[in-house]
Order: structure tokens, then C-alpha cells, then sequence
């Protein structure tokens, strides 16, 4: 069987792309709840500081600093979910049995599926930056505080972009054992979703639970690149947690190797 | 998205869906928490106000999940071709369809008596036997409410058959919407939230009432709250409407 080249899978990566401009309406109810969501948390949150009084700023997060967290947080996310749709995909292709056929191609499976993450990604990106265009004079969206806080940011986007892949993709090769995860999955879901800082900064979680929060791959998705956005994390401290990010991908790869390879190797013993 | 609402369609294990329904109401607890813990109070409303008003909403969609669930199904029922069946017999097309629930459809209700059960401990209210009735007829009506809703959006796919990722969507936006003192909200979204699509009634009003807050929303909330009942029946009967006139528009065009 003939190694295939990087050109074949950035054709898958191509064909993602392409794929997800045919969802028009996908695209404009995720845009709409975006928008929705982000004047849910405008509210809340002008609210909440109301009553704290005019010049509050808990944890160094002004009102418009909090805004601002909570506009790129929507719009990282979907470029976040749109990354990791492809992941999402291999448990049923596992139990349907079709990952067989995959094992026989003269391409690697996992390597298509992250090839097709990052055209759907691509395009995610290709959303969120009108949206941005538009929403930034709206809400007052704040730019990140200097030009090395952006290329950090955009860095630690990408790794954030990859942890949430590698735990997906590890989720989804559970499959492989186990029968049925949906409910698991979705109760992960929620959780992953209120300890990564996506809705609420882990800054601003009670004393232990920051500490609980902190030592989860889930903020590695969230806080530390929206941290660094805001410049919450700055200098020094924002290459340690960049660092602490890049653990998270390389550990939970390694692990999605192992699944993959022990995966594999059960097809290949039960006959498919 | 493909993905959940095809999911949604599988038999799950009873358990599995009520550990999945506790976490997910623990985690937006936990939220409300995390956030009051910080700041003083949300328009007014402290952390046992706001468990208050989260459970009320929790009861309303208890009633609507437990009785109204199998609306859900209609949209995937006409794609399918399954509908036709439920115009044959002669009995009510919709009672049919609600007979279809299942024991799961519980979830919901039983976390909403739990999580109201400490909500009521938290709080400060003078408790009398009118008020319970109050109470409950506030509960059936926000109910109703929901379940109105429900339908009408189910009812949209009569007129459009490819609908489910837009009202999907719609859906979640209303429920985290309510989550919070509506007063919160512009005056435009405020009156939407009352006239247009009333789900304001479904726990902020009432609780309000209850409660006994002003939180300087836009419109009397505390006298709002008394019409709960009342804004359930009349908008459960609309949405009754437009399912009809749905069907009628169904069976003359054909499948």
C-alpha cells in the first residue's frame, strides 16, 4: 500500500471546506445564536455589575473587559465546535461498522479526520469574521491589549482549537468498548462547557472550585486563550499556560494513539 | 448538531437521561452561583430569589415535558411519513400523539420538585393555602405555556418541511432567556418577551407575584403574574389554532 502524500489529505481538508458552505442555514442559526446569546450575556452582565457599583472590576475585569470575553468566547466557539465536528463523527462510523473500509485505504483514517477539521475550521473562521466585523462597534469590543498579546492569543486559539479536538476525538473512540455514550457525552458537554470559562472566567469561580477548574484539560480550551485576549495573562505567565495547553494536546493525543491503535486492532481480531 | 437530533431519536436508558438532565441543571445552578458569589445581586434578585425563579421554570417545563413531550416528534413524523396514520383513526389527531409519552419525559418534573422543595426553604415567603392553589394554577398555565409554544413551532412544519435546526436553536435561546429576571432585558425584548412570545410568564411574573419583587422591569410584573393561568389558556387555545389550520393545509396538499 503507498504512503499517501500531504496533497491528498488537503484535499479532504479542501472538500471540508466546501462542504460547509452548502449548510447556508446551519451557518445563519449559529450566527443567530450567537447573537442572541451574546446580548443574553450583555444584559446579564451589565446587571450583575450594576450592582456592585460603577467602578467595579472584579478580578481586573471591567464591565467592557467582561464583554468583550464573552463576545470572543461565542465566536471561538464555533470555530471551537466547527474544528471538532469531524471528531464527533467517528463514533458512529465505529459502530456502524463503516470504519472497516476505512482501514483499508491507502490513507489514515485519523489523519483524514483532522485533514477535515481543519476545513471545516477553516470555514467556521470564514464566519466568525464578518460577524466579528459587524458585532465589534455594537458591543465596544475591545482588541487585545498589544500586538504580542494578539500573536499569543492567535497561538493559543489554535492549541485551544486542538485540545478540544483530542478530547472529542477520544470520547468518540470509546466507541470502540463501549456501547452507549450519549448520555455521558452530553453531561461532559455541560461540564466541559461551564469549567473551561466559556460562560463564566475561571477567575471568577470560588476558591476551590478555580483550583478543580485549573487542573482540567477544559479550561486549556477556553480561559487561557480568552485570558490571553483580554490580557488577563500576560508576559511570562501566558507562556506557561500556552505551555500547559500543549501538554494537554500531546497527552490527550498520545491517549487518542493508544484507543486508536488497541481500536484497531479488535476490528481487525473480530473480523470487522 | 446532524448528530444530536438524530440521537435524540434512540432509546436511551432512563438513568442515563436523568444523570444527563440533573448535570446539566447543576452546572446552570452552579453558574447563578459562581456569578452571585461575585457580584451582589442580579437587578435585586439574590441567590435564593434566583433558585426560586430557576425552579418555577424548572416546574413549568416538568409540566410540559411530562404531559406535551411528544410534540417534539411531529416535525420528524411528517419528514417520515408517520403522520398520515394519527388523521385516519377517529380519534383527536394531538391526543393521540401526547399519548405517545414515555416515563422518561419525568426527568424533568422530578429535578423541578427537588430543586423547588430547597428553593421554598430559601426563601421568604408567607405560605397559606390560597397561595399553593395560586401555585399550582400558576404552574399548569406556564406549563401550558410552553407546551403552546412547542406546538406552534411544531406546527411550522406543515407550512415548511425543513425546519428542526432553526426551532432547535430558537428553543435553547428561549430557555436560557428566562433564566434570569427578564427585567434585565431591553424594553423591546421585555415586551416581546410578554406579548409576542409570553414565556416571561413562564417564571418571572409569577415569581414576582409570589415574591413580592420590583425590580423595575418595564411592565407591572407582581399584577402580570396573576394572569399566568390565564395567558396559558388563551395561547395553549392559539396554538391549537394554527395546528389545526396546519392539518386542514396538510391534508389538502397532500403528503
Amino acid at each position: 500500500m503507498e504512503r499517501a502524500s500531504v496533497g491528498t489529505y488537503l484535499a479532504f481538508t479542501r472538500l471540508a471546506f466546501q462542504r460547509e458552505t452548502t449548510y447556508r442555514v446551519d451557518v445563519l442559526t449559529s450566527l443567530l445564536g450567537v447573537a442572541a446569546r451574546l446580548y443574553l450575556l450583555y444584559a446579564l452582565w451589565t446587571a450583575l455589575y450594576q450592582s456592585r457599583g460603577a467602578d467595579a472590576a472584579p478580578e481586573g475585569f471591567t464591565l467592557s473587559l467582561i464583554v468583550t470575553y464573552s463576545a470572543v468566547s461565542l465566536l471561538y466557539g464555533l470555530v471551537v465546535n466547527a474544528a471538532s465536528e469531524s471528531a464527533d463523527q467517528v463514533e458512529d462510523k465505529i459502530r456502524d461498522g463503516n470504519i472497516a473500509t476505512d482501514l483499508f485505504r491507502p490513507v489514515r483514517y485519523p489523519l483524514t479526520v483532522m485533514a477535515d477539521g481543519l476545513g471545516a475550521m477553516g470555514f467556521g473562521l470564514l464566519q466568525v469574521v464578518p460577524a466579528l466585523l459587524v458585532l465589534a462597534p455594537l458591543i465596544h469590543l475591545v482588541a487585545p491589549p498589544s500586538l504580542e498579546a494578539t500573536g499569543l492569543f492567535i497561538v493559543s486559539a489554535l492549541l485551544g482549537i486542538a485540545v478540544n479536538f483530542a478530547m472529542t476525538l477520544m470520547l468518540n473512540l470509546t466507541a470502540f468498548w463501549v456501547l452507549e455514550t450519549f448520555g455521558i457525552q452530553m453531561i461532559l458537554r455541560w461540564v466541559s462547557m461551564a469549567l473551561s470559562g466559556a460562560v463564566v472566567p475561571v477567575w471568577f469561580f470560588p476558591g476551590a472550585f478555580q483550583t478543580i477548574a485549573m487542573s482540567l484539560p477544559f479550561q486549556a480550551i477556553y480561559s487561557t486563550p480568552l485570558s490571553i485576549y483580554v490580557g488577563k495573562l500576560q508576559g511570562a505567565t501566558a507562556l506557561s499556560f500556552i505551555g500547559l495547553q500543549a501538554f494537554w494536546v500531546l497527552a490527550l493525543g498520545g491517549i487518542c494513539a493508544m484507543m486508536w491503535r488497541r481500536g484497531v486492532q479488535r476490528v481487525v481480531v473480530q473480523g470487522g | 448538531m446532524a448528530n444530536l437530533k438524530s440521537r435524540m431519536e434512540y432509546r436511551t436508558s432512563f438513568l442515563l437521561w436523568f444523570g444527563n438532565t440533573v448535570a446539566f441543571h447543576a452546572v446552570s445552578i452552579g453558574i447563578i452561583w459562581a456569578l452571585l458569589s461575585r457580584f451582589p445581586s442580579l437587578n435585586g434578585w439574590n441567590f435564593s430569589e434566583m433558585i426560586f425563579l430557576y425552579a418555577l421554570g424548572l416546574l413549568a417545563r416538568g409540566v410540559y415535558t411530562t404531559f406535551f413531550f411528544p410534540i417534539l416528534r411531529v416535525p420528524f413524523m411528517i419528514r417520515q411519513g408517520n403522520f398520515d396514520r394519527h388523521l385516519i383513526r377517529p380519534v383527536n389527531p394531538l391526543f393521540q400523539i401526547l399519548l405517545q409519552g414515555s416515563v422518561t419525559s419525568l426527568n424533568d418534573m422530578i429535578v423541578g420538585v427537588v430543586v423547588f422543595t430547597a428553593a421554598i426553604q430559601m426563601v421568604h415567603v408567607a405560605w397559606s393555602l390560597p397561595l399553593a392553589v395560586f401555585l399550582a394554577a400558576v404552574v399548569v398555565g406556564a406549563g401550558l405555556i410552553q407546551a403552546a409554544v412547542s406546538l406552534m413551532v411544531a406546527s411550522a412544519s406543515f407550512w415548511v418541511i425543513k425546519v428542526s435546526g432553526l426551532t432547535w436553536t430558537v428553543q435553547q435561546i428561549q430557555t436560557e432567556l428566562v433564566r434570569y429576571p427578564v427585567s434585565i432585558y431591553g424594553r423591546g425584548v421585555q415586551l416581546i418577551l410578554t406579548i409576542a412570545l409570553p414565556i416571561a410568564f413562564t417564571n418571572y411574573y409569577p415569581a414576582t407575584t409570589i415574591l413580592g419583587k420590583s425590580d423595575g422591569a418595564l411592565l407591572p410584573a407582581q399584577y402580570l403574574g396573576y394572569l399566568t393561568p390565564l395567558v396559558g389558556i388563551i395561547w395553549f387555545g392559539l396554538a391549537y389554532l394554527v395546528w389545526k389550520r396546519g392539518i386542514s393545509r396538510y391534508q389538502g396538499t397532500g403528503s
